[in-house]
């Protein structure tokens, strides 16, 4: 009798699980087909970020409240994570077929994971040469839609310089100068950061992306084409030099390990150093700490010529859809209000940086000024790391410290970059 | 010879566990081998068979040697010291010290603390706290230049960190063997004229040398694995000198996105692994045959 009604009972919750599966998949398949037929639909877009700084985030928050209120049929979820767990996570979906609908670009998602956008109307409402720039790695996809134009340069204060009768320094002389007169009245010229070594490592991007694809924008294709390498060519060594012999040189040497991301900001943003290499994210965190502070953007004099100091401005946050998303209406809706201009306001004002939206011009911080200038002048250069495949700025980042520290010499060190270039460059032709 | 009905018994009551072993360790271990052998990269969803080219590639790269010194310099420091105080302390709370309960929490409770948030605090300790603390006590200059910016020391510097999360745990493995050797034979050792020094060296320490043994191998395996305190304290710097080779390996797979790579670092760090406690074992077992 036992058996009987323990068989029954297992019949009856087999059943039940069976039915339970059978009608989720009925209603999967039923939103897979009504897809963008009954606009009444609720949908949840899943979107994974990488801006994790606060007023990215809520600059997303504030355009998604936005745009939930006037698609009330759609809901975007919005997660938050740094790059290595986004790479993860992704690695980890990817496996399992079960992709996010939205995530902020990286160079690393492969493209064949991606919705091409080439085509979208709504494209047309940003700046068409940032949306190049942001595809430069692809042949003719539009895999990325860029909301905003970051950079990487050199923050100076003002008020330092002028309390030291100095000015603003254009040429290396006088860059030398300047750096030589803070150290005699004991100010630490540069703001070099080094507890945390991401934060040592952004002046050496803008450096080289000024020595070499400055002077150069076609140095990559050159170097793969084995006409140019790293060992050979001054434009690497020199910018290496700079970065130990200025940059790091003249920061506050025995301290600059015990300095963090927001010491430095701060020492910049109180008037604690002169100068600070960093990129357009360090600008809010400044803020925070100095909102009043007189600050200005410059890009390294990195020789005599002024003519040849180029300010690193490239395309930053960017957005991408993902192929295999069964909400790619949806998201693409979620994208056209992005590139609207309201978003690209709310996003300019909180995150203090340019946006890629035509017609958005939010005086966002009196620095714009410096960065216009540069870009009105054509003394500014797109190429930084972001263009460079990731083997070789994993041996970039891995080994830049041990020239600053003199733990190598330059021949080593260009030794073992112009095999990470190789072998990246192997890398990526195996996957083609 | 057991009744085959009972060996089938037996096999059943451990199925359960063997399935959820196989599925959750032998096949990631086999896959993770077979990775080693391909192209594989990043989020790339195809790749080949490329031989022992990774394991060529990791042997080659410098760097990924230099990681093998670190971690070996970083394990025997901490193993040795962490060791060493634990069984100091055990020995302290093994005589009739006051507030001797007291004492055992407040050193068991760094254990608890996750090594993340102990290398944050740490991070905070070395870069602040100590700089500020020499600078009181008008120490030299030279004595106030971050430690965790010092490539020489940074290593040793996350080796006494390491220690001071673990020296409680083992301090408590050692009193409960210090406190399983009988009264009677110290009383009789005391009786017989043997001197604090002797009964430490000749009694005690003997008697417990198969805990020690067992303690070294078992901090020698988690000390050889650290990857938290150069990941939040040092990212591997200055200039490689704290770069483990957990730490190496979790860049070589999601900075640098090389797959295949990172497998075949991660195997050549099992078989290291693998090596290093065998030798520990079999000089347990000799140890204990002497016994």
């Amino acid at each position: 009798m036992k058996k009987w009604l323990s068989a029954l009972v297992v019949v009856m919750l087999s059943v039940t699980v069976l039915t339970a599966c059978g009608g989720s998949n009925n209603a999967q398949s039923d939103n897979a087909n009504n897809q963008g037929t009954d606009s009444k639909e609720k949908i949840k877009l899943e979107f994974l970020s990488l801006k994790q700084e606060q007023a990215s985030q809520a600059a997303f928050k504030e355009i998604i409240k936005r745009f939930e209120s006037a698609n009330t049929n759609i809901t975007v979820d919005l997660q938050s994570m740094n790059a290595d767990q986004l790479k993860t996570t992704l690695r980890a979906r990817a496996a399992s077929d079960e992709m996010p609908d939205l995530v902020t670009w990286m160079k690393e998602i492969e493209p064949e994971y991606l919705l091409d956008l080439k085509g979208e109307s709504y494209l047309s409402n940003l700046n068409a040469e940032s949306i190049e720039a942001a595809n430069a790695i692809y042949n003719d996809q539009v895999y990325a839609m860029p909301i905003d134009n970051g950079y990487i340069g050199f923050y100076y204060n003002k008020t330092v310089l002028a309390d030291n009768n100095l000015e603003v320094p254009t040429t290396l002389t006088e860059m030398k100068q300047v750096v030589e007169a803070l150290k005699a009245k004991g100010i630490p010229a540069f703001a070099t950061g080094s507890k945390d070594l991401s934060v040592a490592y952004m002046p050496l991007i803008a450096l080289f992306s000024e020595t070499v694809f400055g002077r150069n924008p076609n140095w990559s294709a050159e170097r793969d084409a084995g006409s140019v390498s790293i060992a050979t060519d001054e434009s690497w060594k020199l910018a290496f030099d700079l970065h130990k012999d200025y940059v790091y040189g003249y920061s506050d040497v025995n301290g600059s390990f015990n300095i963090g991301y927001d010491d430095a900001n701060a020492m910049l943003a109180q008037g604690k150093a002169a100068f600070y290499g960093n990129g357009s994210w360090a600008l809010e965190p400044i803020r925070q700490v100095g909102p009043d502070a007189d600050i200005g953007l410059m890009a390294f004099p990195i020789s005599d010529n002024p003519e040849e100091s180029k300010l690193l401005v490239f395309p930053d946050t960017s957005l991408s859809i993902m192929k295999d998303s069964k909400n790619a209406d949806a998201a693409k809706k979620f994208l056209e209000f992005v590139a609207s201009q309201e978003a690209g306001e709310i996003w300019s004002e909180n995150v203090k940086v340019s946006s890629t939206v035509n017609g958005v011009n939010v005086d966002y911080d009196p620095i714009a000024a410096d960065i216009n200038q540069y870009i009105s002048s054509g003394q500014f250069t797109p190429y930084g790391d972001r263009v460079l495949r990731s083997v070789f700025t994993d041996k970039l980042w891995e080994d830049f410290s041990k020239y600053m520290l003199d733990r190598t010499d330059w021949d080593t060190l260009a030794k073992d970059l112009d095999a990470a270039w190789d072998r990246a460059k192997e890398v990526e032709a195996s996957g083609q | 010879m057991k009744p085959k009905g009972q060996n089938m018994f037996y096999f059943l009551i451990l199925l359960p566990a063997l399935l959820l072993f196989t599925v959750f360790f032998i096949i990631p271990v086999v896959q993770s081998l077979s990775l080693s052998f391909t192209d594989a990269y990043g989020m790339r969803p195809n790749y080949k068979f490329i031989g022992l080219e990774n394991y060529i590639t990791a042997f080659k790269d410098r760097s990924f040697m230099d990681t093998i010194s670190a971690t070996l310099k970083f394990t025997i420091t901490a193993v040795v010291l962490g060791n060493v105080i634990s069984l100091i302390l055990a020995l302290l709370l093994d005589t009739k010290i006051r507030a001797k309960s007291f004492l055992r929490s407040i050193f068991f409770i760094p254990n608890v603390m996750s090594l993340l948030v102990v290398g944050y605090v740490w991070s905070f300790v070395y870069s602040n706290a100590l700089p500020d603390l020499f600078e009181a006590l008008h120490l030299p200059a030279s004595w106030q230049a971050s430690i965790l910016g010092n490539p020489d020391i940074v290593i040793y510097a996350l080796a006494v960190t390491a220690v001071w999360n673990v020296a409680g745990y083992y301090m408590i493995i050692y009193l409960a063997a210090l406190q399983g050797i009988s009264d009677d034979l110290i009383e009789a050792a005391k009786i017989d004229g043997a001197r604090t020094k002797d009964i430490l060296f000749k009694i005690k320490l003997p008697l417990i040398s198969p805990i020690i043994v067992m303690c070294l191998i078992l901090s020698t395996a988690a000390h050889i694995k650290i990857f938290e305190l150069p990941f939040t304290m040092t990212s591997g710097g200055p200039a490689g000198s704290s770069m483990t080779m957990v730490l190496k390996i979790y860049n070589t797979a999601f900075s640098a996105n090389q797959t295949g790579l990172a497998t075949a670092q991660s195997t050549i760090f099992f078989l290291l692994i693998a090596g290093i406690t065998l030798i520990l074992t079999r000089l347990m077992k000799s140890r204990e045959e002497k016994l």
